[in-house]
Formats: structure tokens, sequence, C-alpha cells
């Protein structure tokens, strides 16, 4: 009992450490490149442009990249064009160019209640506050992105709770620090490469876990459609006898 | 038909100011504010919708040193169209502010 409480301990320690010190030194790492050659703002640029439909793309290859490098050379305009193009713009023109209006309310109407919503609630705002605030610092945008990975930590480890129905000791209330931070740092005027990059990295960081547990929800739920379609309808069948 | 976000009446405040000019993109983000991720989608669906034309420049890559930039501005319709939404729009937010009279 006393060493699966160490091993659980110990493998919560490791995710904690990792999410700090990923975060810190990829938020680092980027925002070096970026302020000085550009390329994550090119990169996002050519990404982004993927969503599109195929024959939109030479359009807006060409228009976007004509805008990323417009927009400056300091590092800072660019990349937050360029994160706005990948995060924002393109999704919503790859629905809006491939999708009839029907199916597109639908995915407006889920998008919405979802990531949007909680962007604007938990980040926009408290951003502009921050914002004029003046709040600063890189040490800052470092620590609240990994505060951000650590809430994922803490929501896969309640979904890990149930599934597994054991009880464990999670860092909930880094949850609830996690967004008012992440806010703070996506807000700070004076590093917006920064902070935009942290911004990304902590949507693909809140996705990645969310598009897991998604995929193990669909690979159980077809297993479990499997396996009633092996089981022999037994009620269809006693009817079919009484019936004959 | 178009919802009339805040976005969209931005967009359209910049491009009524003088209908006949042409923007490109990094000019109507910095006028209006909005960033390009919201940007381009306004613009695009305008264009669907006929009340928007767009154009490549015309110009020597090689001796501007630059890329050509896309070219956006209001179509006939468009401009009608841009007129009538903007003063519903004004009339409605005229009924909606509290009249308040000295007693």
């Amino acid at each position: 009992m006393r060493a699966a409480f160490l091993g659980i301990v110990l493998s919560l320690l490791r995710q904690l450490g990792l999410a700090f010190v990923a975060a810190i030194l990829v938020a680092a790492v980027l925002s070096a490149v970026d302020r000085r050659t550009g390329a994550v703002g090119r990169w996002l640029v050519r990404v982004a442009v993927v969503l599109l439909p195929r024959d939109s793309r030479p359009r807006f290859r060409e228009e976007w990249a004509e805008l990323v490098e417009d927009a400056g050379r300091t590092g800072v305009r660019p990349l937050r064009q360029a994160l706005s193009l990948a995060v924002i713009g393109a999704p919503r023109m790859a629905i809006l160019l491939r999708l009839p209006l029907s199916r597109r309310i639908r995915v407006w109407l889920l998008t919405s209640l979802g990531i949007p919503s909680y962007l604007i609630a938990l980040v926009a705002v408290p951003s502009r506050v921050a914002a004029h605030a003046g709040w600063e610092s890189d040490l800052v945008v470092g620590l609240m992105f990994s505060f951000f990975g650590l809430s994922n930590v803490s929501r896969l480890g309640r979904y890990l709770e149930v599934k597994l129905n054991r009880s464990f000791v999670w860092p909930e209330p880094a949850w609830w620090l996690a967004n008012p931070f992440l806010a703070i740092a996506t807000g700070v005027d004076g590093s917006r490469a920064r902070s935009g990059v942290c911004l990304f990295l902590g949507i693909l960081i809140a996705l990645t876990p969310c598009a897991s547990l998604a995929w193990v929800e669909w690979r159980e739920g077809r297993r479990a459609r499997r396996r009633a379609a092996q089981r022999p309808p037994m009620a269809s069948a006693a009817n079919t006898d009484g019936g004959v | 038909m178009i919802r009339l976000t805040w976005q969209v009446q931005r967009v359209l405040e910049v491009l009524l100011d003088d209908p006949r000019e042409e923007w490109y993109g990094l000019e109507l983000i910095q006028e209006t504010g909005i960033l390009s991720g919201s940007l381009y989608p306004i613009l695009m669906r305008l264009e669907r919708f006929g009340l928007l034309e767009s154009r490549w420049e015309d110009i020597d890559e090689t001796v501007e040193g630059r890329r050509r930039r896309r070219y956006y501005r209001l179509t006939g319709e468009g401009l009608q169209w841009a007129v009538r939404a903007m003063a519903s729009r004004r009339e409605q937010r005229l009924r909606l502010t509290p009249r308040w009279e000295p007693s």
C-alpha cells in the first residue's frame, strides 16, 4: 500500500516537474528563435494554410506570408498576427469555406460553447486588466505557462480517477490558479510575442489531453458496440420462437 | 445574412470612410485594431456575399523588394448594404440609449 502511494507521489512529482521545466524551456527557446529569425511566425502561417481547402491555399499562403512580412521584422507583431491566423482565422475560414450553413451552425454552437468562451471569460477579459496594470516579466510569463500545463495534468488526473476508480492527490488548486495567471501572461503588452507563444502552446497542451481522452472514449465505445453486435439477440430470438 | 458584430461594424466603418479607396490586410488591421485571425474570416464572408471585391496588386516584386498585396474594396452592392446596415445599427443604438432630461 505504501509502495503504491509512493509510486503515485513520484509519478505526480515527475509530471509536475516536467510540466514546469518543459514549459519554461519551450517558451524560452521559441521566443528567442522568433525574435531572431521570425521563423516561428512563418511556420505558423504555413501550418494555418494547410487547414484551408486546397483551392484556397495558394491565395492565402501568399497573402498571409505578405502580411506577416509586412508586419515588421521585430518578431513581435508578425508572430502575433501569425498566431492569430493559425489559432483563430484559419480554423474559422476552414469551416466557412467547407461546410454548408446548417453544419456551420452546429460547429459554431459546439465551438462557441467550448474554447472561445473559455478564452474570453478566463483569458481575454482578465488579460485586458493585466495589460492596464502593466505587469510584465519573462519569468512571470514562463511560470504562468507552466501553471497552465499543470492545470491540464490536473484535468487528466480527474479523468483517471474516474476511469480507474481510484482516488489520487491532484494539484486541484493549480487548476484554479492557472487560468487567471495565463490570462495575465497573454495580456502583457510589452511581450506579446512571448505570451502569444505561451498561449499557442498552452492551447496545444490543453487540447492534447482532450484529444487523447476523446480517442480513448471513442475506442471504448467502438469496442462496446462490437461486443453488443457479436452478442446473440436474445430478446428478439425469444419473440420469434414464441411467434412460430 | 451577415451578423453585424462590432468587428464587422468596425471593418465597414473603415471601408466606408472612403468607399473608392482600396485597403490591404495590414492596413485594415492597423486601422480597425482587429487581429488578422478575426479580420480575414470577415473579409472572406463579405467577399462571398459579393459585398467586397479584391484584386492582387500589379507590381514587379523584385523591383519593389516586397511581395504583392491583395487589395479589398466594397462593391456597389456592398456599399449600399453597408450604408443601410450601419444606419440601422445607429438607429438601434439611439433607441437603446436612455435620454436624460434635466429636471
